[in-house]
């Protein structure tokens, strides 16, 4: 306050325009600020004269400047000093900065000096840690080890002490003082804190106290175990060996390891002890026999590993691995799974079906937009088609799935998409061309036709895989009810077990056992019903189902048997459950029934058209075989004696027609593309693909192969040569430059010549051949006219046959395309063979015939496995997958061996793939072996 | 039955020997015996009055208390109805208690009898089991006095005092208290009996689809009055072709029930010439070789009865049995009666059978066997089960035409999934290759066109359905819907009748009936399908009512019975949930 008045009357001394205008201002703000007897507004209008005059002034006047420079110059030098500092000192600096911006310690005591010099620490470990003593001079006392070890104290007292106490965590002990000065102790660590010197003058007289010395408990961590292998939950076959992979590792040593498992049936985990190899870390495996566990398929089995370290201090410490489990392979789950996943897409199917019998495409007055709007559903059906055929593919993969379930799936899935594929392209087409009238290319009749077939398919599609879905569910029903019996004999074996020895353990086992069982009866007949309820055949739901009922029974009878138990009755006990056995047989029985009549009532034409079919396929087997057979007698005889001639003929055509050839592929390759028309691409391809089968079959000496390939490349030789012909003329008709002119004429003639050559070629390996039936006797040559008819006969029943797979067709879809192909190319290679026979050319006659033979039978193989998989022949003939089983289907794949047809076998079709595959090349390494390969193979 | 009458006869004939040996006098020994003889006879003749009258004079002579006294007291008891008295006089009368003896019977009857309730008539007492059978109680009684009144006419006889009617809950129950074994229930489908001097019905809700149990309860009926008029005279063959023949007399003219199938079968027969000839019928329909031989063998009988009563009117069936009580065999009884030769009636009953309007195809008679709960839980509704869109794949089963079944299953598929239209279609294609053949294919393909609106259409394939199955609740029900929605009060009434007599449990018979009653002011028959409904839904009245008074409007669904209202009703309900069924 003063400090203004003063300012102010200096101010006023300094500049005389203000004098003690300012001195009054100050006054009178002053006196504003309290209740005066003066007009506040003439004192405020005088303020604010004086604040405008004060403005108007130059303070330097009111300063002196020699004490501003002084200060200033002061200033300077203390900056100068600071940044030298900083710059020299920068780690202090930060230090300084740091501790001044963070927040001091709450508690911090009162700072007190250190009262003795360095300290020795010398540390004794427990004997369990395996650590040596160590002895740390020149410390500042500060202490950290494992809990447990012995600290000893050396240090010197500052100043002289008759006694000494060394205070850890608040508890006194006495230091032993030589020469007044030197101080020695020990403690033994068993918590964390701290630890003093305290100095006594004589007669206890505290004369001194030391700052506090942090005491440190090193910790002794449990062991650390780590499962390696399985890395995560793993489904395992009943009775597999698990082989466990983990390490283990403790700072100071482990003293047992341990594998804990439990199974559902288990109130405590059960324990493996495993081999300790080392005592601080160890990698080890396991191989775990999960063989003598009674677990049920799709049971779990928990597991870790726990281990002990040697902490003696503080006690054991355990480790433990994460827990893991391990699942029994339950087939029926991943039916049922299967079964799930089919019936997701035959939801779908019913669904589209009821979209397209509302949809009005096949109205009589159609309307374009609704038309149009109908391609959603056309698009959502493709994309139904393509999802069955991913999860057939998917399913087929998996073990256990039901393979009639994916090969329906997949079979279905091929033809529907070919129907909605119609339907989509009709529909453009009605799209594009509404009105255009004409019986026949009427596009409306013609959408509305294809949308009919497609709903008349639908439904049998969704009738069949219906069934198949329910008779999966009834398998499921079956597999349960054996369960069911299972579990029932398990309980009399207890029973009877009990009555052997009275044993009250036994008795509440077998108590425990029945309770457990009688709530799985519960579950697993609820779930029966559920399954049943889901199961639309009609047949099945009014007669299999009755044998479902006695739920109840068996629960009132389980709680009869469980009272006949506490009441020690085991002979009653064990005659109600041969009641019960009986009542399970009965319904065990009736599902049995129920999957043996399957589908016979709602597929009997079915059935009994698949049935003639399979006789048919039989006997055109059978007789398939016969031919085959007698014409292989003729072609034995046939081949001895030709075999002769190939061999002296061929061997001196070898190697000339082999240069030859070289040669001209070495002029084919020569060729530029530029010099031809674009047509001529593919024939000079072709000439070169055929050139180099030649070339491969005379190395092998397959010289019946070389002539063929001969045959074709003498084909597009010849047409190859027209080309460079007509480049010629047409260089010559259009004047095109001479050189260029010159070049198409020389390569014109070198085409007509090389043209020639491989006519030539293929003229000398001709020759080789004797003409068909030249060689054979009069009873041969009669014997294969006789064949030829018969063949041809059997050609027919094949053609039978097929007519018989599209009458099935109608009525479900049991075939696939691939199996229709099939049975068209067995009638295509009986034609052959009828032909070859005919030309008495009983090699290849024979070699048609075998590869039809093969294909029937692997045909009727087929067959009989889809059959099998149903149930053996009878009611609902389940679909057949004839597919090649490459890209990704047939995952349940087949572990015969794969048979190589020897060479007299092999059909021409194999040899050339053969052929074509050595064409391909392989690595450099494996380049020689695969060609020794090769070479046997067609030999 | 016979097990039963042998071990009375030989529990008579030790009596006679006690009695005897008991009265002691040789001059009481002679009257004894035939008192004793008399009194069992005219309880075999369904004679109770008589029966009562010897006993009372046996009582005269014979010591009190004496075994065949009780026995034969016990007896009376029994028929009479007073199973407690009748179980103390076995009991003093010796009577083992074991299976197939009166006593065991006795105890057996009252102990299911026990919690009965009753209703009573002029002339019946209809007792049934606590419960929902208190819904039948009005209609038994209306159509048994019916019957009573239509017999006396034509039969010229009424039974003295009320007739006993017992309501069982199920085959088991009838077992204990008829002797039949529950094996020849089953195979033989019996659901009632006139037996005791009283009729046993078994309860509706045991029964798949309900049965004909007005027509039952009649026909009971007739065969309690020609046992009683006839003194048991009457062949059992003969017997049933006048109960057959006779049973619809409650609704109307005598003959109304011969139902399309059977005759359809009986037109097969003619056509093939393998009727079942009359010597063949003895000494029983019963013992035929297969079941059609003795449903033929039935409709043969039927159409004798019907020639009487066509050629004769009623006085020709009584005579016929006038002539059996005067002794006289069948065959001449039927000569008597029918004034010629038995061998020209026999030409004119088989010209008359040829004359009939036969059906063009065979009609599957399994829809009308009497399929009980126990042996087809498949099928059956569940306690509790709500009506709703009553979907069910199993009633194809029975349809042999397979493309008709596929189509009906492909129907229900798309009903299942709420696609009208397209299980219209479905059911349509299987509608076509069948025409009206099967109750559940026309029923379903109904329902379809009902819920598309297509009411015309859905009419006429249940009116096409109804001829060949006359009284399926399921086309009845179906029907009143649609004439409810018309407000053709009198064709719907009609239909939820008939739908009733077959299927009394199907609440939504009585919430249309409530509605139907209460448009027509006809307050006592509203307040009775008001109560009924009240029973079978567990709604209170005021709700049943307003449910009823949304019934057939335009803009309700026809396709199924939705009650809005009634969601959560299970819980509403003041008594357990397994004393209701839906009965369908």
């Amino acid at each position: 306050m003063g400090t203004e008045v003063r300012t102010a009357r200096m101010l006023g001394e300094k500049l005389p325009e203000l004098s003690l205008d300012l001195l009054a201002a100050v006054e009178i703000r002053r006196a504003l600020e309290r209740e005066n007897g003066f007009s506040t507004e003439l004192a405020r209008a005088f303020l604010r004269k004086t604040d405008t005059l004060a403005a108007g002034q130059d303070p330097r006047r009111a300063l002196d400047s020699r004490r501003t420079r002084f200060a200033a110059l002061c200033l300077s030098l203390a900056l100068a000093l600071s940044t030298a500092i900083v710059v020299l000192t920068p780690g202090d600096w930060l230090g300084g900065v740091t501790a001044s911006l963070t927040t001091p310690p709450r508690a911090q005591q009162a700072r007190r000096d250190p009262i003795t010099g360095d300290i020795e620490l010398t540390y004794r470990y427990p004997a369990y840690s395996g650590l040596a003593p160590k002895t740390v001079p020149g410390t500042n006392g500060e202490v950290s080890a494992l809990a447990g070890t012995e600290v000893q104290i050396k240090t010197r007292a500052d100043r002289d002490v008759a006694r000494a106490d060394l205070v850890v965590n608040a508890k006194h002990s006495p230091l032993v003082v030589t020469d007044a000065r030197e101080l020695s102790g020990s403690f033994v660590i068993d918590k964390p804190g701290s630890y003093q010197f305290v100095f006594f003058k004589s007669g206890d007289r505290k004369i001194a106290e030391g700052p506090p010395v942090p005491i440190t408990v090193e910790p002794d961590d449990p062991p650390k175990v780590t499962l390696l292998s399985p890395a995560e939950d793993v489904e395992i076959d009943p009775g597999q060996k698990v082989t466990l992979k983990y390490s283990v590792t403790d700072d100071y040593g482990l003293t047992s390891l341990e594998l804990l498992y439990r199974t559902p049936r288990d109130n405590e985990d059960r324990r493996i002890p495993l081999k300790l190899d080392d005592e601080r870390r160890l990698k080890g495996e396991y191989s775990w026999d999960l063989n003598g566990l009674k677990i049920a398929a799709g049971e779990r089995i928990s597991y870790y590993l726990a281990a002990r370290d040697n902490d003696e201090v503080a006690g054991r410490k355990l480790g433990v691995s994460r827990t893991q489990y391990l699942k029994i392979y339950s087939a029926s789950e991943h039916r049922r799974d299967a079964v799930r996943r089919a019936e997701v897409l035959w939801e779908r199917m019913v669904t589209h079906l009821a979209n397209r019998l509302e949809g009005p495409d096949r109205a009589a007055d159609k309307e374009l937009e609704k038309i149009a709007g109908q391609n959603s559903a056309d698009q959502a059906g493709l994309e139904l088609a393509s999802e069955m055929l991913q999860v057939a593919g998917e399913l087929s993969h998996q073990r256990d799935s039901p393979e009639e379930l994916w090969t329906a799936l997949t079979n279905i899935a091929h033809g529907f998409q070919k129907r909605l594929r119609s339907t989509a392209t009709l529909r453009r087409l009605y799209l594009r061309a509404p009105t255009l009238h004409g019986a026949e290319l009427d596009p409306g009749r013609r959408l509305t036709r294809a949308v009919e077939d497609e709903i008349a398919e639908t439904e049998k599609d969704v009738l069949y895989l219906e069934s198949l879905l329910d008779r999966q569910k009834l398998q499921e029903l079956k597999d349960m009810a054996k369960q069911l019996a299972n579990d029932r004999r398990e309980l009399a074996s207890l029973i009877e077990q009990y009555k052997q020895t009275h044993d009250p353990k036994l008795q509440e086992s077998i108590l425990r056992q029945a309770a457990a069982l009688k709530s799985r009866i519960g579950e697993l007949m609820q779930r029966m019903a559920e399954l049943a309820k889901g199961i639309r055949d009609e047949h099945f739901n009014a007669e299999a189902l009755s044998h479902l009922l006695p739920e109840q029974d068996m629960r009132a009878e389980l709680d009869n048997i469980e009272r006949l138990m506490r009441e020690g009755k085991a002979d009653e006990a064990l005659a109600k459950l041969q009641e019960m056995a009986q009542q399970m047989e009965e319904m065990l029985k009736g599902l049995e029934n129920s999957d043996d009549q399957f589908g016979n009532a709602q597929y009997p034409e079915l059935a009994a058209k698949f049935q003639q079919f399979m006789d048919e396929l039989r006997q055109t087997t059978q007789e398939q075989k016969r031919l085959s057979d007698q014409t292989k007698e003729i072609r034995d005889r046939y081949k001895a004696e030709t075999r002769q001639r190939l061999s002296q003929k061929g061997q001196a055509l070898k190697d000339q027609l082999l240069k030859e050839t070289e040669e001209l592929q070495k002029d084919y390759r020569g060729v530029p593309p530029d010099q031809l028309n674009p047509r001529a691409e593919k024939p000079l391809e072709d000439v070169q693909r055929e050139l180099e089968n030649l070339r491969n079959s005379l190395k092998v000496e397959d010289y019946d192969l070389g002539a063929e390939s001969a045959s074709r490349a003498e084909r597009w030789a010849s047409e190859l040569s027209v080309h460079a012909e007509q480049k010629r003329q047409l260089d010559e008709m259009y004047g095109g430059p001479p050189e260029g002119r010159a070049q198409s004429k020389q390569l014109a003639e070198k085409m007509t010549k090389d043209a020639q050559k491989i006519q030539e070629i293929n003229q000398k390996l001709q020759q080789l051949f004797p003409p068909p039936g030249a060689m054979l006797s009069e009873g041969d040559r009669d014997k294969l006219k006789e064949l030829s008819g018969e063949q041809r006969q059997v050609q027919k029943r094949a053609q039978g046959l097929q007519q018989r797979m599209d009458d099935i067709a109608q009525i479900a879809p049991v075939f696939g395309d691939d199996a229709t192909e099939q049975m068209e190319q067995i009638g295509r290679r009986m034609g052959e063979a009828s032909q070859r026979i005919e030309a008495r050319d009983p090699a290849r006659g024979y070699s048609e015939q075998k590869a039809a033979l093969e294909q029937l039978q692997r045909f009727q193989q087929q067959m009989k496995e889809a059959q099998s998989k149903g149930k053996g022949g009878r009611g609902l003939p389940m679909p057949m997958y004839a597919g090649s089983r490459s890209g990704g289907f047939g995952g349940n794949a087949s572990r015969e061996k794969v048979e190589i047809p020897a060479a007299d076998q092999a059909p021409k079709e194999f040899r050339k793939d053969l052929l074509d595959a050595m064409k391909q090349g392989a690595p450099e390494k494996y380049k020689d072996q695969v060609k020794r390969y090769y070479e046997e193979l067609v030999k | 039955m016979m097990r039963n009458r042998r071990a009375a006869r030989t529990f008579v004939g030790c009596c006679v020997v006690l009695f005897a040996a008991a009265a002691g006098a040789q001059e009481l020994k002679a009257e004894g015996r035939a008192r004793l003889q008399n009194v069992e006879q005219a309880i075999n003749d369904w004679d109770i009055a008589s029966a009562k009258k010897e006993l009372a004079e046996l009582e005269k002579i014979a010591p009190e208390g004496i075994e065949p006294l009780q026995y034969f007291k016990g007896r009376i008891a029994f028929e009479e109805g007073r199973y407690a008295e009748a179980i103390d006089l076995f009991n003093s009368a010796g009577i083992d208690d074991k299976p197939g003896s009166y006593l065991r019977l006795a105890k057996e009857t009252q102990r299911i009898t026990r919690d009965h309730q009753k209703a009573e008539s002029d002339h019946f007492i209809f007792f049934y089991p606590k419960g929902k059978e208190e819904i039948l109680a009005p209609y038994a009684l209306e159509t048994l006095e019916a019957i009573r009144a239509a017999l006396s006419k034509d039969l010229g006889y009424a039974p003295p005092g009320k007739i006993r009617v017992e309501v069982v809950s199920d085959a088991r129950e009838l077992s204990k208290v008829s002797t039949l074994t529950l094996k020849q229930i089953a195979t033989t489908g019996t659901i009632a009996i006139c037996k005791f001097n009283k009729l046993m019905v078994t309860s509706p809700k045991a029964v798949l689809r309900g049965y004909d149990w007005q027509d039952t309860l009649a026909h009971e009926f007739v065969h309690l009055v020609v046992s009683q008029k006839s003194h048991n005279t009457v062949p059992i063959w003969l017997h049933e072709g006048l109960a057959k023949y006779l049973e619809s007399r409650w609704r109307g003219p005598a003959g109304l029930s011969m139902s399309p199938s059977t005759l359809a079968l009986l037109g097969d027969r003619v056509k093939k010439d393998r009727l079942i000839s009359f010597e063949k019928m003895h000494p029983s329909i019963a013992l035929l070789p297969s079941a059609e031989d003795a449903a033929t063998a039935f409709a043969e009988v039927f159409f004798a009865v019907d020639l009487i009563y066509k050629e004769q009117g009623t006085a020709g069936l009584r005579g016929v049995i006038d002539e059996l009580v005067s002794g006289k065999d069948d065959k001449k009884a039927i000569e008597g009666a029918t004034h010629r030769a038995f061998a020209a009636f026999e030409k004119a009953w088989l010209a008359h059978m040829k004359k009939q309007p036969f059906p063009k195809d065979m009609i599957p008679m399994s829809e009308e066997k009497v399929v009980l709960k126990d042996q087809a839980p498949g099928r059956a509704k569940r306690e509790g089960e709500k009506k709703g869109k009553e979907i069910n794949f199993a009633d194809f089963g029975e349809i042999v035409e397979i493309p008709a079944r596929k189509f009906a299953h492909l129907g229900e598929l798309m009903r299942e999934r709420g696609r009208a239209g397209a299980a219209a279609e479905e059911f349509g294609k299987a509608h076509r290759l069948v025409g009206d053949k099967y109750e559940s294919v026309s029923n379903k393909y109904a329902l379809s066109l009902l819920e598309l609106k297509q009411v015309e259409e859905a009419e006429r394939v249940l009116l096409g359905v109804l001829a060949i199955h006359p009284g399926s609740p399921a086309t009845n029900v179906h029907l009143g819907r649609i004439y409810l929605v018309r407000k053709d009060l009198n064709k719907a009434r009609a239909a939820f009748l008939e739908a009733l007599a077959s299927d009394p449990f199907d609440e939504e018979i009585h919430l249309s009936l409530l509605r139907i009653h209460t448009a027509q002011g006809s307050k006592p028959l509203a307040e009775r399908a008001r109560s009924a409904a009240m029973l079978l839904t567990g709604l209170p009245g005021e709700k049943v009512e307003r449910i009823a008074s949304l019934l057939g409007r335009e803009n309700r669904s026809l396709a199924e019975l939705s009650m809005p209202e009634a969601e959560g009703k299970r819980e509403a309900r003041s008594e357990p949930a397994g004393s209701t069924d839906g009965g369908r």
